[in-house]
């Protein structure tokens, strides 16, 4: 384990927070989602493909750690909590709302919308290459790389988030490169494609 | 077997493997041209799977009206779980499931409890000793400090208890400016007698909390065999609640042994409004205030009132969600030297956590400047981790060109597409090459350490074509730089080109501007 996280979790200022709330302070609210808000946005928009859907559900998120702070025991990261119970709500709430979801690709066209058409085809580096696959990867796939490379979970705190074993985030996460691999190949992306 | 290496390179790349792993795939890293592959193309995805996800971040709306709105209400509602995994409200059948098995215990009784015996935490009848991290260098608290006032504690007198127990003498209520307003009853402002209940650790120490029901989070001290407590109250479900010097807390009933008067104890009350007063960070400052060398040392100094609890934790140089307690159980004032740790390059930040065991709580930061110990940068704006003049060699080619580096004795082909290669320099002395075909005209065989690459390599032999030039020796800069993905440290290469140059070696290559 690196030293960053050698943090006992008894003096892990995020609990302190979590016992702020439950002892009625409402500042530590505040301070919970100063800290975890854009986490906790950044999943479910990612999730959900709504940014608009993702708000809504981030304010049940935050309602729903106020009321069951003083359940909170502690073995999990606080974060992790927050995202387990997004996972739940967006779940329920892309079950009941999917037919007005706004279409991955046009969120994302969304988020690039101050990006002209010639700087789009200048834009021919590796990253933006993969940034361009990564919108092409099932939901699934999209959402372990940013558990795991955003928000830097552990591979068990994924699987304690997407209620799945360890071997299947392993399994899933090789399966996501593979797909982001055979995607560049296949749309020439990679400048090795022209070697 | 690669397989189960390469599993690991996303969380070792995200430092969340743990150290005899990250040290294990280290070492495998070095001899698997594979795996050093894979750890490039994750860390190409990685950064791209975080720039992609930061970009909603970056739109948080502010926290809703109505969750303001509900989370001022009472928590009259509020279910506790005494043995519960972190509660996710979703999971109703769990939860439901709890709630046959614990009955329900508010937390405005638990509060109810604090309340009721405020006052009972100025007569502390037995000491909790509070070491300081053995990591620090904790010195005596700042002369002249004043003491926490907001539920103050005049230096009591010792006294002598029935059983032999020194405890302090509790003070009068005058003494006490900041003392809740509660009467305080008769019997809890003197010192334990047999008629008292009183709890003593039945075999071995016992875990004190903050409430009942116990968790790891809120543990808050230790009950050792042969120390008496009283015991105020209890729970309903087997816990009792102590008295200790600065507060209260809670143990299980079935690892203490109880005395006196026990079966009197009273329930909380479930109606009283929870009593949480924030603690007050009057100062946390450091010295020097502003800048410090890279790997020099601060003295954090620091002033809380009314808290129970008291650390300071360093935080990353990018946002807080890597924490590094660097003190703990910290005293309401003091100081402690601190040397930075040398993979700080720019910022040094901390935060100062203060809380009351009652949910009172309060933070404040603070971040130093790191000085940077050179006076340039191949890099504009940044300061290098280490920068070193260095023994180089360059050889253009008609698909990019090769660098030697003579402290490392690596060699990095950078093809022309961008992408780049490392390799090791193998090359002895003496050690002859057989070219299978001669160069054109107009053309060079690489020799020497390029030459056993090139050779040895058929994909750089094709990619890179012939030298277009001798090769050239040159007294070169080398620099290795930060380089975040999230909150993640890594560091990446730059280097000069004869010409004055610099190339960046990242997931490609670029030349980027230098001296």
């Amino acid at each position: 384990m690196s030293e960053e996280n050698t943090a006992t979790r008894f003096h892990d200022p995020d609990i302190a927070l979590i016992h702020a709330m439950t002892a009625g302070d409402t500042g530590a609210l505040d301070r919970l989602y100063a800290r975890y808000g854009p986490a906790v946005f950044s999943y479910l928009a990612t999730w959900l493909g709504s940014p608009q859907l993702a708000e809504e559900i981030l304010q049940d998120v935050m309602l729903a750690a106020w009321k069951s702070a003083p359940g909170f025991r502690g073995e999990s990261k606080v974060l992790t909590w927050l995202l387990t119970i997004a996972r739940n709500r967006a779940i329920n709430a892309r079950r009941k709302r999917s037919p007005v979801l706004v279409p991955l690709d046009d969120v994302f066209e969304f988020a690039e919308q101050d990006t002209g058409p010639l700087e789009r085809i200048e834009r021919n580096s590796h990253q933006d290459a993969v940034r361009q696959a990564l919108r092409t990867l099932p939901d699934q796939q999209r959402e372990i790389l940013v558990l795991t490379f955003y928000h830097q979970l552990s591979g068990s705190e994924i699987a304690a988030v997407l209620g799945i074993s360890a071997g299947t985030v392993k399994s899933r996460l090789h399966r996501a490169k593979e797909m982001l691999r055979r995607t560049l190949q296949h749309e020439n992306f990679r400048s090795e494609g022209d070697l | 077997m690669h397989e189960q290496w390469q599993e690991l390179i996303p969380f070792y790349i995200t430092g969340k493997l743990s150290g005899a792993e990250a040290a294990a795939l280290s070492t495998h890293l070095a001899q698997c041209d594979l795996c050093r592959r894979a750890v490039d193309e994750w860390q190409v995805i990685g950064q791209a799977v975080y720039d992609e996800a930061a970009v909603h971040a970056a739109g948080l709306p502010p926290l809703a009206g109505h969750v303001r709105a509900e989370a001022a209400l009472p928590r009259a509602d509020v279910q506790r779980w005494p043995n519960g995994r972190g509660p996710d409200p979703d999971m109703t059948r769990s939860r439901r499931a709890q709630k046959r098995r614990f009955a329900p215990f508010t937390l405005a009784a638990t509060l109810a409890a604090v309340l009721l015996f405020g006052g009972m935490v100025l007569y502390a009848l037995v000491t909790i000793n509070r070491a300081p991290s053995a990591s620090i260098v904790l010195e005596s608290e700042t002369p002249g400090s004043p003491t926490p006032t907001a539920t103050p504690t005049p230096t009591p007198t010792e006294h002598s208890t029935d059983l032999g127990i020194l405890v302090p003498q509790p003070p009068s209520v005058e003494e006490m400016p900041g003392a809740p307003t509660v009467q305080t009853p008769a019997a809890q402002a003197t010192p334990p007698s047999p008629d008292d209940c009183t709890a003593t650790a039945t075999s071995g120490p016992v875990d004190v909390y903050s409430r009942p029901g116990g968790g790891d989070i809120f543990y808050s001290g230790t009950m050792n065999p042969g120390e008496l407590w009283r015991a105020w109250t209890r729970s309903g479900d087997g816990w009792y609640q102590v008295i200790y010097e600065g507060g209260w807390g809670w143990v299980r009933g079935d690892l203490v042994t109880l005395h006196g008067r026990c079966e009197d104890l009273p329930l909380p009350s479930p109606t009283a409004a929870p009593d949480s007063p924030t603690p007050d960070i009057v100062s946390f400052a450091a010295m020097p205030a502003e800048n410090i060398d890279r790997g020099g040392t601060v003295v954090l100094t620091w002033d809380v009132r009314g808290a129970s609890g008291v650390s300071i934790t360093r935080l990353s140089e990018r946002g807080g969600l890597f924490l590094v307690p660097i003190g703990e159980d910290l005293p309401a004032s003091g100081s402690l030297a601190y040397t930075a740790p040398p993979e700080y390059i720019s910022t040094l930040p901390f935060v100062l956590i203060a809380t009351t065991a009652h949910g009172g709580y309060a933070e404040e930061y603070l971040s130093l400047a790191i000085n940077c110990p050179y006076a340039a940068s191949l890099s504009p704006g940044q300061c290098p981790i280490s920068q070193n003049s260095v023994e180089m060699a360059y050889q253009p080619f008609e698909g990019g060109l090769m660098i030697w580096r003579g402290d490392t004795r690596q060699i990095y082909v950078l093809f022309n597409t961008q992408s780049y290669e490392t390799h090791n320099d193998t090359w002895q002395a003496g050690e002859s090459l057989e070219y299978s075909q001669p160069p054109p005209a107009g053309r060079l065989q690489p020799l020497r350490g390029f030459g056993k690459v090139w050779l040895e390599w058929s994909h750089v032999r094709s990619l890179l074509g012939w030298a277009t030039a001798a090769e050239q020796g040159y007294t070169g800069t080398v620099e290795r730089h930060q380089h975040w993905m999230g909150r993640n440290q890594t560091a990446i290469t730059y280097f000069t080109l004869p010409d004055g140059r610099a190339v960046r070696l990242i997931s490609d290559w670029q030349i980027v501007s230098g001296n």
